[in-house]
């Protein structure tokens, strides 16, 4: 939780700032805030020095750098912790930026401005993260029926699960390898849970391997 | 086609629509992943829609529903060639079953490249604490994945970046600052702004950003260090399955990681410790006089198939590989919902072996970048919760090889396993050998 001196204009205030905008763009989240307004206030006209305070002054030309009307629409959705609008009347080390719950807040906001942004840009439909998988299904000798092999594999019926394509491959001494590419949705299919219940078929298969893993 | 080049994997990571997707597809229609046939067809298809489709727009969706329908078996959707290589590209997905994999697939990567977008909002969401970004290229740093290459993507952006100097300076500082926290020297980082979807500073240098004197991206991927090829160490072979075939015997198979297996040599099997002939060796049904590191092989051993199975390693007999009593690992807890004490037993991933090993001995928590030890309270057992690092020592409870990751990287890198997700991995600093005799045939 930040806490700095309300007095941004002091050295040791922008010493303060300095610190605390080591690791972050803006003061609250990842967008510009009435916070940021606020204290801009608080620091005045002149930039804080880029050498004594790199952080504070990488900040200052950041904010700087919005035009008036982005930083109204921002300061609009934002509710920011009331410390910071009368920040002398309290103590000298003020939260002056609220709460976590601020945070996840603006964190939601954020999402909501690039979804918006988004779908202004390209529609585009709700996205489910998907990956594209090759696996190798390996038989115990020369004899295993591939083809019962195959038919077994392909039962398995999963939710978010989908096979493709696939091909016999060569090992060497006449034994083949099922090759097989299949998609399934990352948060319904476990690929502990699938490898389990191809092994399963013990008749037919050895073992399981996953050979390539892609984001669709 | 390419057969010469050496070929090398590339690991695209970066936050959600980054670009991401757009600069692996610029990639691969450029440099010919995609073979000339459907290229063809996708140009007639794009002709066909009629006017104002974008070839490159058509592309990416053909690529994609592609993907998604799962049609292709070979990998060819994934490669792409250039001047030094021949690149396969891994797209990271968010699954959680994915960090297993790519710590014991075959995939490892060469070079990491973290896209970012240059769009006010989108960048300075994209760096974020949490989020698949930086546990992705924290586990590429931990893994050994020292090269790394960001793209600073969208710098066509009409309305904030405009190709615009200062904002591409600003994103730069940004993310130096970002990479040095999980361990990379942004010295040695190409930062090079570009446009995934327009191509600028792709393969051709943009005119648009006359104030960058740095390589495209291609010239970047080109000058990528060629990854040194173990094949100078001592033999390393995981097995990966066990064949009984009529008329020949046992047959084992598994990828050549360390060293070089000829026909006819004397190898050890750990942890049986049995000295052996390689009788023959195949691959892809064709017999071949030796298989270095990568090949996938089978080859025939006169040995019972019951007396050696998967997760076993096949060495030399010079520096043969044995069963370890324990070893020591620095860890990083990347998901696991309480504490860790010492006793706790999960699973380990590591090759093809898959055993449970106790956590005997939590030596120091360490920082994850510099590796340098937390001071502790003597007084107070340690313990670990997620996102800490750690030096520990585990005991396998069955018979396990392992070695130091330094020695023979593919056989020092593991995932720790609970429940079937993925809790932390970790990386083999030492190894105590059992000082058993080997077997010497005569
Ligand atoms: N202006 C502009 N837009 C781009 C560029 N590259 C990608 N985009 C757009 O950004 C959006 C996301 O691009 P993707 O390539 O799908 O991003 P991604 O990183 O693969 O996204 P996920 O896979 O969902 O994480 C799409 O609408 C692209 O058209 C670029 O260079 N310039
Ligand atoms: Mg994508």
């Amino acid at each position: 939780m930040p806490s700095f001196s309300a007095e941004l204009n002091t050295e040791a205030g922008l010493k303060a700032l300095n610190e605390y905008l080591a690791d972050k763009t803006f003061i609250v989240g990842f967008v510009p805030s009435s916070a940021d307004v606020q204290a801009l206030g608080l620091v005045g006209a002149t930039a804080p020095c880029a050498t004594k305070y790199p952080h504070a002054n990488r900040w200052f030309v950041t904010v700087k750098a919005y035009t008036a009307e982005e930083f109204e629409k921002v300061a609009e959705t934002v509710t920011i912790a009331a410390a910071a609008a009368a920040p002398a009347k309290d103590d000298d080390d003020v939260d002056l930026f609220g709460s976590d719950e601020d945070d996840e807040e603006y964190e939601k906001q954020l999402e909501e401005r690039r979804k918006a942004a988004l779908a202004s840009k390209k529609p585009k439909e709700k996205v489910i993260a998907k990956s594209s998988i090759m696996m190798d299904v390996k038989p115990w000798d020369d004899t295993t029926d591939m083809g019962e092999l195959e038919k077994a594999v392909r039962s398995i019926a999963m939710d978010g699960l989908l096979w493709g394509a696939s091909k016999l491959v060569p090992v060497g001494y006449g034994i083949k390898k099922l090759s097989i590419n299949l998609v399934v949705v990352d948060d319904l299919v476990s690929l502990d849970d699938l490898t389990e219940q191809i092994e399963a078929f013990e008749d037919f298969v050895q073992s399981v391997d996953i050979t390539a893993f892609n984001k669709i | 086609m390419g057969k010469e080049k050496p070929c090398i994997n590339i690991v695209v990571i970066g936050h959600v629509d980054a670009g991401k997707s757009t600069l692996s597809g610029h990639l691969i229609y450029k440099c010919g992943g995609i073979d000339k046939r459907t290229m063809e067809l996708y140009e007639q298809q794009s002709a066909q829609m009629g006017k104002g489709t974008f070839k490159f727009a058509w592309v990416m969706d053909n690529l994609k529903s592609e993907r998604e329908r799962g049609i292709t078996i070979d990998c060819s959707l994934m490669r792409f060639d250039i001047d030094k290589y021949d690149v396969t590209i891994i797209d990271a997905p968010g699954h959680k079953d994915f960090i297993k994999n790519m710590i014991t697939g075959s995939s490892q990567a060469d070079c990491a490249v973290l896209v970012v977008s240059s769009v006010k909002g989108e960048f300075e969401a994209g760096i974020d604490k949490k989020g698949s970004t930086r546990e992705h290229a924290l586990l590429a740093y931990t893994l050994g994945v020292r090269q790394l290459i960001v793209a600073v993507n969208k710098m066509d952006d009409e309305k904030t970046t405009n190709y615009s100097e200062a904002r591409f300076n600003e994103i730069v500082k940004e993310t130096s600052s970002f990479i040095k926290k999980i361990g990379y020297n942004p010295e040695k980082v190409p930062f090079i702004p570009l446009s995934a979807w327009n191509g600028d500073n792709m393969l051709e240098k943009s005119t648009k950003m006359p104030w960058y004197n740095g390589p495209t991206l291609y010239e970047a991927l080109n000058s990528i260090v060629e990854p040194k090829r173990p094949v100078d160490k001592p033999l390393r072979l995981p097995i990966q399955d066990v064949y009984k075939i009529g008329g020949i015997g046992t047959v084992a198979v598994g990828r050549v990681e360390t060293g070089v297996m000829k026909a006819g040599q004397p190898v050890v099997i750990a942890p049986v410790n049995k000295v052996l002939e390689v009788k023959s060796i195949e691959r892809h049904h064709v017999q071949v006089d030796q298989a270095i590191p990568g090949f996938n092989v089978g080859f025939n051993l006169k040995i019972g198939h019951r007396d050696i199975c998967r997760g076993m390693v096949v060495g030399d007999t010079v520096d043969p590989p044995a069963e370890c009593e324990r070893f020591v690992a620095q860890i990083i807890v990347v998901n696991h919902p309480g504490q860790i004490h010492v006793g706790y037993t999960p699973v380990v991933d590591c090759h093809t072996s898959h055993i449970a090993c106790r956590l005997v001995n939590i030596i120091d928590k360490v920082d994850r970048r510099s590796g340098a030890v937390i001071p502790k309270d003597e007084n107070e057992p340690l313990f670990l919760k997620t996102g800490d690092s750690a030096m520990c020592e585990f005991q396998p409870t069955k018979p396990m090889v392992v070695e130091p990751f330094s020695e023979y990287s593919p056989l020092g890198r593991f995932a720790i396993r609970d429940g079937g997700s993925n809790v932390g991995v970790g990386v083999i600093k030492s190894v105590t050998k059992k000082q058993a005799v080997v077997a010497k045939k005569k």
